[in-house]
């Protein structure tokens, strides 16, 4: 899952640095390496890639990360790991297993917000089955503070298929721009299927 | 995202911008007015600073200038708005703003986030295409209902620091600038005044005007000086349009 | 110049600072040399003293509206309580935040806003071990460091663009937790607050035992503090093939304590033990330490275990595990293999859940996570009777939803 990184930052400084974010029109569209087929109803930002991202991820934003984020994971295989890491790195998300129990999923992704985003308080509020690309998934909603004191929810919805991982995620302020996301996102999980 | 690596740029930003004695650069809504006729504004926790520039580069914090510019910055922002129609009251803490006081914090919170995504996608480059004509982002609608509940029109939030080497202010240097590049700043060597403002509309929970200002000169201890700060900070507030609207002198 | 955007990440660096590079060796300070410099009621004269107390006031503002402040009356009066054996009247001039921070660390800033991360907590085996810490931070503070540090480090030249640059590219680096918090108010006061010299560090260890030893609080606790702080980054390097590095910078590091600080610990420990003389009973109060942290005792493993630093998790949990396990302990245990999830995790993480369920305290997660372990065993009746188990204790579990469903396939 994604980061923005100061690599990427200083660069999109640079006079003639030419990577940014891109529009993603509300119209069917592949993403995350055409690994699933969305339908967006509203125009979104398209987050370019960086080196802390996992090339199956792809990430979008309505009003800036620090506000609103919509993450995509596709056929990611067994044994890898939602986020980038290094085998040397004191703490890891634990990878992803064809074989992982709902609650090793939940667990992985919670690891993955304590880890990588900095949540130093996580509450799971739901963790309930439903559809997604038409296979029996998980849907997860959690909340979380990080260190800049801003309260956020989030909801990640994933199913395994053909033992790979498929994963789309909104996280967000509590106040205001994850509610306003909301419906977005559930339309587009609702659209989502595998090429 | 790493909101911390995310400001770091920002602190390059703020310093490439400066290429006149004094800059600043406003971003309004589309359909912008400054506020007029009868109105109530509410300063939220304004965050006002001034220490002394030590010989390497550190600034040590001065409790008399501080208070001094902070006495200074409120009565200035409290006489501009009264010329205009506007009855000003100040929250120095959170609990003065009045309402919920964990829905406030919460609203201080996120203006924080709204005010660095500000920063990022409109000041510093990091362009959102759906944003690219239009300056857009709300506290909500906790940000009405606080502002029905105190009675206010509008919510400033403001942020100034001022800093003084002891020999007088002394040039930017442009090195110190470039090291920002790499995300670590170095300080300048040389004193440099730094706010910026954002105006939210509590009737719509938007925020509807944000400005940055860089300056070399000026004293916000004093009442002219912090008047102009002031002034140039706020006073010059443009109606909006679609874009940005800049200015130095 | 916005100082918030000078990057310093001091996050690996606790207020225990203490730097390992190789340098002559100090002399030992003795902690009957050492007499407070501040009493209770100080106020500050100097100006650059009210400078630093006016920027600590606005830290301290906005730590009291934090989010991430434990608000439990109990556990903050507990605390409190081992604050005013050590300090005495001085006690009543702090004022204590217990924050939810996963890393080792605690702080006494010279306005007397004194800051313990839930990370602390977490590892202390008993309450003289607590004051330990409280007492080397109480040095800092009745010592008045932060001023002394300041007035060194303004006058140095070169200090604020070397230390500015570096800890930049550190892992981590995200948020504004309430170092960056303090960062922005001024990254200089930041530094006099919490980055000290390895003198300065010295005399807190010493007068940090001075104040154990009054209080009745075996000395020896503070050496064995920083013993462990080690051996958990000995156990976090070997479980990833890595190097144990005294001063490696990782994201969880406090600077361990150099082979000279140990010694001069254990050294001056024995003195005041040796001083004390027979009359003297020294307690460390593990009774009343275990008592007060167990209602708090989920809470400080989960944000332990999630973040899955394998090693540091199996040495936490088997050194709180020498006063005996208990079901909440083996739960963790088999959280922190199955997060582990190397060749064989899987397995000894059902063992320890087995063997968590079988103690009255073992909480409903743990037959969640045995009923999950015996179904990927293959072994579906134990595994259904331990989900249904869970539901029956916790009707209202977040995931009651995807439970019902597992047992309804």
């Amino acid at each position: 899952m994604r980061r923005l990184t100061i690599v990427f930052t200083t660069c999109a400084l640079l006079a003639g640095c030419v990577t940014g974010y891109e529009l993603v029109s509300p119209a069917t569209v592949t993403v995350a390496k055409n690994s699933m087929r969305v339908r967006p109803s509203i125009s979104w930002n398209k987050a370019p890639s960086g080196p802390y991202d996992i090339p199956q991820e792809e990430s979008w934003t309505e009003n800036g990360p620090l506000l609103d984020r919509l993450e995509f994971i596709g056929a990611l295989p067994s044994g890898q790991a939602i986020a980038k890491q290094r085998p040397k790195d004191d703490r890891k998300v634990p990878v992803f297993r064809a074989d992982m129990t709902p609650q090793d999923l939940v667990s992985m992704v919670e690891s993955y917000y304590r880890i990588k985003l900095d949540a130093k308080i996580f509450e799971s509020t739901s963790v309930k089955p439903v559809t997604f690309l038409g296979k029996p998934g998980v849907q997860f909603d959690y909340n979380f503070v990080s260190s800049d004191e801003v309260k956020r929810r989030g909801r990640s919805v994933f199913a395994v298929v053909d033992g790979k991982l498929y994963l789309t995620s909104l996280d967000g302020a509590a106040l205001h721009y994850f509610e306003a996301a909301l419906p977005e996102f559930e339309a587009i999980v609702a659209s989502a299927s595998i090429p | 995202m790493t909101p911390g690596r995310v400001l770091a740029a920002f602190g390059a930003a703020v310093l490439l911008l400066v290429s006149a004695c004094t800059y600043t650069r406003q971003l309004a809504d589309v359909g912008f007015r400054p506020p007029s006729g009868n109105y109530r504004l509410i300063v939220m926790q304004p965050d006002i600073s001034v220490g002394l520039l030590t010989a390497g580069g550190a600034v040590e914090p001065n409790e008399e200038w501080t208070n001094r510019a902070r006495d200074n910055v409120l009565k200035a922002i409290v006489a501009q708005q009264t010329g205009r129609g506007g009855e000003t009251t100040v929250a120095a803490t959170r609990a003065e703003a009045g309402g919920d006081p964990a829905q406030v914090s919460d609203l201080i919170n996120l203006h924080s986030a709204v005010g660095n995504s500000i920063k990022l996608h409109k000041y510093f480059g990091l362009t959102l295409p759906t944003k690219k004509d239009r300056f857009d982002w709300s506290l909500g609608d906790e940000a009405v209902a606080f502002g029905a509940a105190t009675h206010n029109d509008y919510a400033l939030f403001l942020h100034a620091e001022d800093s003084f080497s002891s020999g007088g202010r002394v040039a930017v240097q442009i090195a110190g600038m470039l090291s920002c590049l790499a995300g670590v700043c170095v300080a300048p060597a040389g004193g440099q005044q730094l706010a910026f403002a954002s105006l939210v509309d509590l009737k719509t929970g938007k925020v509807v005007w944000y400005n940055v200002l860089v300056s070399e000169v000026g004293d916000i201890r004093t009442p002219d000086g912090a008047t102009k700060m002031v002034n140039t900070l706020l006073d010059k507030m443009k109606p909006g349009k679609a874009g940005a609207t800049g200015g130095g002198t | 110049m916005d100082s918030s955007h000078r990057r310093l990440v001091l996050r690996g660096l606790c207020a225990c600072a203490l730097y390992a590079t190789a340098r002559s060796a100090l002399a030992r300070v003795l902690p009957s040399q050492l007499t407070p410099l501040v009493s209770p009621g100080y106020k500050p004269t100097d100006t650059d003293e009210r400078g630093i107390w006016q920027a600590c006031d606005r830290l301290e503002e906005e730590l009291a509206a934090s989010n991430l402040l434990v608000r439990n009356d109990a556990l903050k009066a507990y605390v409190r309580a081992v604050t005013g054996r050590l300090l005495g009247d001085t006690a009543a001039d702090l004022r204590l935040y217990i924050v939810r921070n996963p890393e080792f660390n605690a702080s006494m800033a010279p306005n007397g806003m004194t800051i313990v991360h839930t990370g602390l907590l977490a590892r202390m085996r008993n309450e003289a071990q607590l004051a330990a810490v409280i007492g080397h931070e109480s040095g800092h503070y009745l010592l008045r460091h932060s001023v002394r540090n300041w007035r060194d480090l303004k006058r140095k030249s070169a200090t604020m663009a070397v230390l500015a640059i570096g800890g930049a590219a550190a892992t981590g680096g995200t948020g504004t937790d309430w170092y960056d918090i303090a960062n922005a108010i001024n990254t200089a006061i930041l530094l006099s607050l919490f980055s000290f010299s390895r003198e300065m560090e010295s005399e807190a260890d010493a007068y940090g035992l001075k104040l154990m030893a009054a209080a009745h609080y075996p000395p020896a606790a503070a050496a064995q503090v920083w013993a462990q702080l080690i051996d958990e980054r000995k156990a976090s390097a070997a479980a990833r093939k890595k190097q144990y590095k005294d001063k490696a910078m990782s994201i969880v590091s406090t600077h361990p304590p150099t082979a000279e600080r140990m010694t001069d610990l254990t050294q001056s420990a024995a003195e005041l033990e040796r001083a004390a003389g027979n009359g003297e009973h020294f307690d460390n109060r593990r009774t009343e330490w275990l008592a007060a942290v167990a209602p708090v005792r989920s809470m400080l493993l989960d944000e332990q275990i999630k973040l899955n630093d394998a090693g540091a998790s199996l040495y936490l949990l088997g050194s709180l595990a020498q006063d005996g396990w208990d079901g909440t302990l083996r739960y963790y245990e088999g959280e922190a293999y199955r997060l582990r999830d190397e060749p064989g995790d899987g397995a000894r993480a059902a063992d320890s859940y087995s063997a968590a369920i079988r103690f009255s305290d073992a909480p409903p997660e743990a037959y969640r996570a045995h009923g999950y372990a015996e179904l990927k065993a293959g072994r579906t009746e134990e595994g259904r009777r331990a989900l249904a188990r869970y539901l029956e204790l916790e009707p209202n579990a977040a995931d009651a939803a995807m439970v019902h469903f597992t047992l309804g396939q």
